[in-house]
């Protein structure tokens, strides 16, 4: 049958325009796969971040939305990102949040996620024990490098020996030496006799042996109440004991919840320590007021990093001054130590980055350990040796916990000093720096004052 | 006549039955690391969710002590692994036997109580154990314990334990229900005294399905132990374990075995969907559970299969 549409030489050149779209199109085929088989650059730098922004601990996560995005915005619009040798080119990077729900168990899966669906390239954690310890070990199996900050060495060190995690943060030793030191500086003010309760977990456990061991060495008597349980509601017959022994330093390591109930029953029957110095329950602004009228008046307590600080960040140039304004200006909240914490993990992260030049995983472990960084915490530094660092006297203390001594090269100490809550002028209490132990660098703002001083008449 | 018919129609099934584990068994071979890693928390939700949906809805023991058996588990899975040597699937089978053991031992006092007593009591055991392990020196005190051994162990092996639980729970769910253990059960979730009366030996039925169903729970928590390599009394014990499961049980439709599939998936991906809203997970986790509940009281599945007319026998 002849078709009136398509003649013979039609219908040739219908064939012949197939054969040249094939052409084409097995030629740009062609092309693409060639070139995606050369080493192509990603489109980001993925920075893994599981962290507390709900649950028992979401006031240590609460600023770090906010880091994120002032990181990413720093870096990847004033820097245009970060410059990494393999490419030969500048990448901007990604910082993928999760919220662990302050849920160990969920923070392994939220990490695992981050490693097995998002891929990321390296992970950053912080605040607690409860958070830091399953990311970390979630790090060691998928072996990703992990950035650590905030989380106390010895209980990071429950899942040592670490292949890629290195963590930041000040040693629970560290701080029983900060605690004496400020009762030091009262000198005679006080009478030398401690009174001593504890939390019945592995903090209380640690922060006890240590104090008492410390306090004792140097001529304080320890009143030791030993380990109270969580949610203790009735403290009456430890108050009555150290009131009948006149101790006037109160001590200890605390949940939040049972140090506000102690608190409040000391001012109810009268017991007034000049000093009370407690680890752990009264870090943020927010839980000194939640005690409740004027209880938060000078508590003292470890403070990891201050306003006053020395230190400069790496990245930004921010004082911690500078830092805690812009997140004041930008919420409306006060700061908060972790804030500057989250901060500087991401110096280290952008460091340890820039130099592996590279997204290869052992590239960029093997530039964590050899990171030498002053960072707005104060230097952070893997591989420099505890005899370096410490006396001999600490060094002693610290070789009571051997864990402490094998894993030198995947800790680095950041300072702890000694701070003391007051009413604030901006805020409703504000912390001053009154102990800089020995950081000579670190001003003091003030002097200690025992509780009664501050109190008044 | 009615055994007959029932096994009867099992069989009908066993083509599709097997075709269905062999795709199963592929999974982990052809999917990335994060779907095995999903599928892995999936089964192991679904396997404990079925047996506290079971035990729950049939025999009316509502136990919030779950947790005692996923941190049993767990910690047995790392001790006998790492303190004793034993090869490391060798400890999760013996840990599951051992939570078994602890069940059995444990329903001497708690299965006394009835009711709300019972769950309280559960709870409260949890909360004693977690206390004990939280201050025993031997397995890290409240510092607890990371399992080291597991971290060579890939999601792929993992993947088939968990799987095997999974399906375990499914039988074990299947044949409870139609065993004369399971009639017992039955009668008591309908009226324990009633039950009494009728000559079923109340405790021994009970005690022998909380012992069972403890038997999964621990094998849940001692390859989850494996899968995520960090022990601590505070979550190993924690409530929000058999919440959890609860929630799975509860919201797929609790008492069937298919109800909890549609939970266990629902569960899983709620929580890494949710984990990306920062500070809101848990707030959009209890309104999402909230809603469900209150519209849908008798579950996903329960909805599904009356809209479609889908009528299985139960426990299905």
């Amino acid at each position: 049958m002849k078709n009136r549409f398509l003649s013979k030489s039609a219908v040739t050149k219908v064939q012949a325009a197939i054969i040249a779209v094939v052409i084409v199109v097995a030629v740009i085929a062609g092309v693409a796969y060639y070139y995606s088989t050369l080493p192509k650059a990603p489109e980001y730098i993925k920075i893994g971040w599981p962290v507390p922004l709900t649950g028992g601990i979401a006031s240590f996560g609460e600023p770090d939305p906010w880091v994120a995005q002032q990181i990413e915005d720093y870096v990847n619009n004033e820097m245009g990102g970060v410059y990494l040798s393999e490419y030969g080119r500048k990448i901007p990077i990604k910082i993928i949040q999760r919220d662990t729900k302050s849920d160990a168990d969920f923070a392994s899966t939220v990490a695992a996620e981050l490693i097995t669906k998002e891929q990321v390239d390296l992970m950053v954690v912080l605040h607690t024990p409860a958070t830091v310890v399953p990311v970390s070990t979630q790090c060691e199996r998928y072996e990703v490098p992990c950035i650590a900050f905030d989380c106390p060495v010895l209980s990071w060190l429950t899942g040592a020996p670490y292949e890629w995690s290195y963590l930041a943060f000040w040693t629970e030793v560290d701080v029983a030496e900060v605690f004496v030191g400020i009762w030091d500086t009262l000198g005679a003010k006080t009478n030398k006799k401690v009174a001593g309760l504890w939390s019945d977990d592995p903090d209380g456990r640690t922060f006890r042996e240590l104090t008492i061991a410390v306090a004792e060495a140097r001529g304080y008597t320890v009143i030791d109440s030993g380990l109270a349980p969580y949610g203790t509601t009735d403290f009456s017959s430890y108050i009555q004991q150290w009131k009948s022994a006149k101790a006037e330093i109160l001590t200890g390591n605390f949940i939040p919840p049972d140090f506000a109930s102690l608190w409040r029953q000391c001012r109810e029957m009268g017991y007034i320590p000049k000093v009370s110095t407690i680890g752990r329950s009264v870090l943020f602004p927010a839980s000194v007021e939640a005690l409740g009228g004027d209880l938060g008046v000078g508590l003292t307590t470890e403070v990891w990093v201050h306003k006053v600080s020395p230190f400069k960040s790496s990245l930004t140039g921010q004082t911690p001054a500078e830092l805690a304004e812009a997140y004041e200006e930008a919420t409306g909240k006060q700061w908060s130590t972790p804030l500057i914490f989250s901060h500087a993990a991401f110096e280290t992260a952008i460091d340890a980055l820039q130099r592996a030049g590279s997204l290869d995983k052992t590239k960029i472990k093997d530039a964590i350990a050899d990171t030498d960084l002053d960072t707005i915490v104060g230097n952070v530094n893997y591989k420099k040796p505890l005899s370096q660092i410490l006396t001999s006297e600490e060094l002693a203390l610290y070789e009571s916990y051997p864990e402490l001594i094998n894993n030198q090269n995947h800790y680095s100490i950041t300072p702890v000093i000694g701070g003391q809550w007051v009413k604030g002028t901006k805020w409703p209490y504000e912390l001053e720096v009154v102990y800089n132990w020995k950081y000579d660098n670190i001003p003091e703002t003030a002097q200690v004052k025992t509780i009664p001083e501050l109190l008044g008449p | 006549m009615e055994e007959e018919f029932r096994m009867a129609n099992l069989k009908n099934y066993y083509t599709y039955i097997v075709i269905a584990l062999a795709f199963l068994a592929s999974l982990p071979l052809w999917v990335g690391g994060f779907l095995r890693d999903a599928l892995i928390l999936f089964f192991l939700y679904l396997a404990a969710a079925e047996v506290w949906g079971f035990m729950a809805k049939h025999a009316g023991i509502v136990s919030l002590g779950q947790q005692i058996f996923m941190g049993v588990g767990g910690y047995a899975t790392a001790v006998l692994c790492m303190y004793y040597g034993f090869p490391l699937w060798a400890s999760v089978i013996i840990a599951g036997l051992f939570g078994a053991g602890l069940a059995g031992v444990l329903s001497f006092p708690l299965l006394r109580l009835r009711g709300v007593y019972f769950s309280i009591g559960t709870f409260l055991a949890a909360e004693i154990i977690r206390l004990f392990f939280n201050s025993w020196e031997f397995v890290g005190a409240g510092k607890g314990l990371i399992f080291k051994d597991a971290y060579a162990i890939s999601t792929t092996l993992i993947y088939y334990p968990a799987l095997a639980i999974g399906i375990l729970s499914i039988f074990l769910v299947y044949f409870l229900y139609h065993s004369k253990l399971g009639f017992g059960l039955r009668s008591i979730g309908a009226d324990e005294d009633a039950a009494s009366g009728l000559g079923v030996n109340t405790f021994r039925c009970k005690a022998s399905c909380f012992t069972l169903a403890s038997l999964i729970t621990s094998l849940v928590g001692a390859v989850n132990v494996v899968h995520h390599t960090y022990l601590n009394p505070t979550s190993a014990f924690s409530i929000s374990w058999t919440v959890n499961f609860l929630f799975v049980a509860v919201i797929g439709g609790a008492g069937t075995i298919i109800g909890p599939f549609i939970g266990s998936t629902i569960f899983v991906a709620l929580g890494y969907l949710l984990s990306q809203y920062l500070g809101l997970s848990l707030l959009l986790e209890g309104l999402v559970v909230l809603a469900i509940l209150i519209a849908i009281p008798e579950g996903v599945w329960g909805v599904i299969s009356r809209k479609l007319k889908v009528k299985l026998k139960p426990p299905f």
